[in-house]
């Protein structure tokens, strides 16, 4: 199923260096049909899902280490049953390997976590592997609406 | 601790052998260092996890299957505290807009459709473990 109006990647992540470049390096993929909204807040990011105006969003990424906000709160709230949005596919970013936290994310209902390195190469080839399962391969929730 | 040594474990659970087949095949031609379970419906793959104790790194699950089919496995799964972390994508030929949206509520962690043509139906296919073995954290492997 195509999604003839491109793609909206909602991402949340505090890192001011970083965030930047992951949002460059999605929105410059898949013939730029992509749009990314960032947000270095999670707490904004769930008020701007909640605003009825806010745009489908396809997928969101979540980087889950935030020094700003409770990472694995906004999940939490996200995926819980009475959400609205528990339906959107969560793909955690996260820069450790901390098995114990990752598979606590995947029982409160993270669809998907993937490394976030430093290394700028290395991440641009992590979030194109990213994009084109999640975009060629799989269904989106937000390809029925 | 991560043991490296430990194979990464597959449960397909499919009712198709031509699927069944076509799977395994497309699966061990990206890592041939893996288990491939096979359960042949929903009551066989919930028998292997919840009574003998099977904890797959993956779960490939069909929808339409006989005795039990792959929303009641998947609502066992996700509500189970002991396997809710388990990833689990959904292989199927419906692309029904209920079955997707049913199938993502009740908690998987993905879903792909089975295209009628074989030769895009393999290249979906060598996407799940490129995917869900190499570039995403496998969470099972924490209990190691």
């Amino acid at each position: 199923m195509d999604h003839p109006n491109g793609y909206n990647i909602l991402l949340v992540d505090d890192d001011i260096e970083q965030a930047p470049f992951i949002k460059q390096i999605l929105e410059t993929s898949f013939s730029n049909r992509i749009t990314v909204i960032w947000f270095e807040n999670g707490v904004e990011a769930l008020d701007f899902l909640d605003i009825k105006t806010s745009p489908p969003i396809s997928l969101i990424l979540l980087e889950i280490e935030s020094t700003i906000y409770d990472g694995v709160s906004i999940l939490e709230q996200l995926k819980d049953e009475s959400s609205h949005h528990r339906i959107i596919p969560i793909i955690i970013l996260s820069r450790s390997r901390d098995l114990r936290r990752i598979k606590g994310c995947f029982s409160l209902g993270a669809n998907s976590c993937v490394k976030k390195p430093s290394d700028p190469k290395v991440l641009r080839n992590i979030l194109g592997v990213v994009l084109e399962f999640w975009l060629t391969h799989a269904i989106l929730p937000s390809s029925l609406t | 601790m991560i043991d490296t040594e430990r194979k990464y474990v597959v449960l397909l659970v499919e009712d198709s052998p031509d699927h069944a087949f076509l799977i395994k095949r497309a699966i061990l031609a990206v890592i041939q260092d893996l288990n491939f379970l096979w359960a042949k419906d929903g009551a066989e793959a919930i028998e292997l996890i919840l009574k003998r104790g099977l904890k797959p790194d993956l779960i490939l699950l069909d929808i339409k299957m006989p005795r039990m089919n792959g929303f009641e496995v998947l609502e066992i799964l996700k509500n189970n505290k002991e396997t809710n972390y388990i990833p689990i994508v959904i292989l199927s030929t419906s692309a029904n807009e209920k079955d997707v949206s049913r199938a993502y509520l009740l908690g998987t962690n993905c879903y792909i459709t089975k295209p009628v043509e074989i030769a895009d139906f393999q290249s979906k296919l060598r996407s799940i473990p490129l995917y869900w073995l190499r570039t995403n954290t496998t969470p099972s492997f924490s209990e190691f």
